[in-house]
């Protein structure tokens, strides 16, 4: 998980936007705290920066090519 | 095995800068074992540079291949024909699989995604540990399967310098002596004798790189002899 992160924060996205949480099928309330955090998270960090390119036309669509070994 | 550890990604991603058809070669030896540079380490750093050169308002295309080795012709020569198609190569194996791969493609510009450290053990997931200096001329006979020129910090051979204390090297107390671990062996093997010979000085002229060996089989077909 925080190696997870540290990719992402290496790329310039931050490591903010990506979390774990393990929570039990049975846990209700520990569920609906990690879904606010997640979205008081989300919205204190703004859009995803990629997807605001995009759409301001100045990148299209990832483009990417697998060649099979 | 060779042990290696990906570049920080700022320096693989500021090599690349210029390019916008990239392909990222891994090595599924090595350093797939040692989690630096395989199949799955590509695929990281593919989507690394692709979301970095998305940040930066570039758009650039990266293919991925992992061949079996990267230091083997045999599973190199094929890859020249996707290598076409790219305006660089990152190579994630070692230095030997960059520098082979960079003689076989030989008209595209090579960078490496990782650095090779040493030869060593996998002790267990993710922790790996130096064993072998490739120095030419192996003691592990006399020593007890402990390297005197790998895990003493001076490459002493023959007993410890005067610097042990209490076991431990005086480069880095943490560490066991390397003699100490040796003696220790050869008693519990009944084999302390071998401390009475004298090991002549390490033949440090046959570590002149770079290095070739041809295999006593081999030797006609490449014109060597005896």
């Amino acid at each position: 998980m925080e190696y997870a992160q540290r990719l992402l924060e290496e790329t310039g996205l931050g490591r903010g936007r990506l979390q774990m949480y393990e929570i039990a099928a049975s846990d209700a309330p520990r569920w609906v705290a990690a879904v606010r955090e997640m979205t008081a998270r989300v919205q204190e960090l703004g859009p995803n920066p990629l997807k605001r390119h995009s759409r301001e036309g100045e990148i299209g669509e990832f483009s990417e090519t697998g060649v099979e070994s | 095995m060779i042990i290696a550890e990906r570049k920080p990604f700022s320096e693989i991603f500021e090599s690349v800068q210029p390019y916008d058809k990239i392909l990222l070669v891994g090595c599924g030896t090595c350093v797939a074992v040692c989690l630096a540079g395989g199949e799955k380490e590509v695929g990281l750093l593919a989507s690394q540079l692709k979301l970095a050169a998305g940040l930066r308002h570039r758009r650039i295309e990266v293919g991925e291949i992992t061949v079996e080795r990267q230091c083997d012709r045999e599973f190199l020569e094929p890859l020249c024909d996707f290598v076409a198609d790219y305006d660089a190569i990152v190579s994630m194996a070692c230095g030997a699989g960059v520098q082979f791969l960079a003689q076989l493609c030989h008209f595209k510009p090579i960078f490496p995604a990782v650095n090779t450290t040493f030869i060593g053990v996998n002790n267990a997931m993710g922790h790996y540990t130096e064993r072998c200096r490739a120095c030419h001329q192996c003691y592990l006979g006399l020593t007890g399967g402990i390297c005197p020129v790998t895990m003493c910090p001076k490459g002493l051979l023959n007993g410890p310098c005067g610097g042990m204390l209490n076991g431990k090297c005086e480069v880095d107390p943490q560490k066991d002596c390397a003699w100490i671990k040796i003696y220790q062996r050869l008693e519990l093997e009944g084999r302390l004798d071998n401390l009475t010979e004298i090991v002549p000085l390490h033949p440090h002229a046959r570590c002149t790189s770079p290095g070739t060996v041809i295999h006593p089989a081999y030797k006609r077909r490449y014109g060597v002899h005896e």
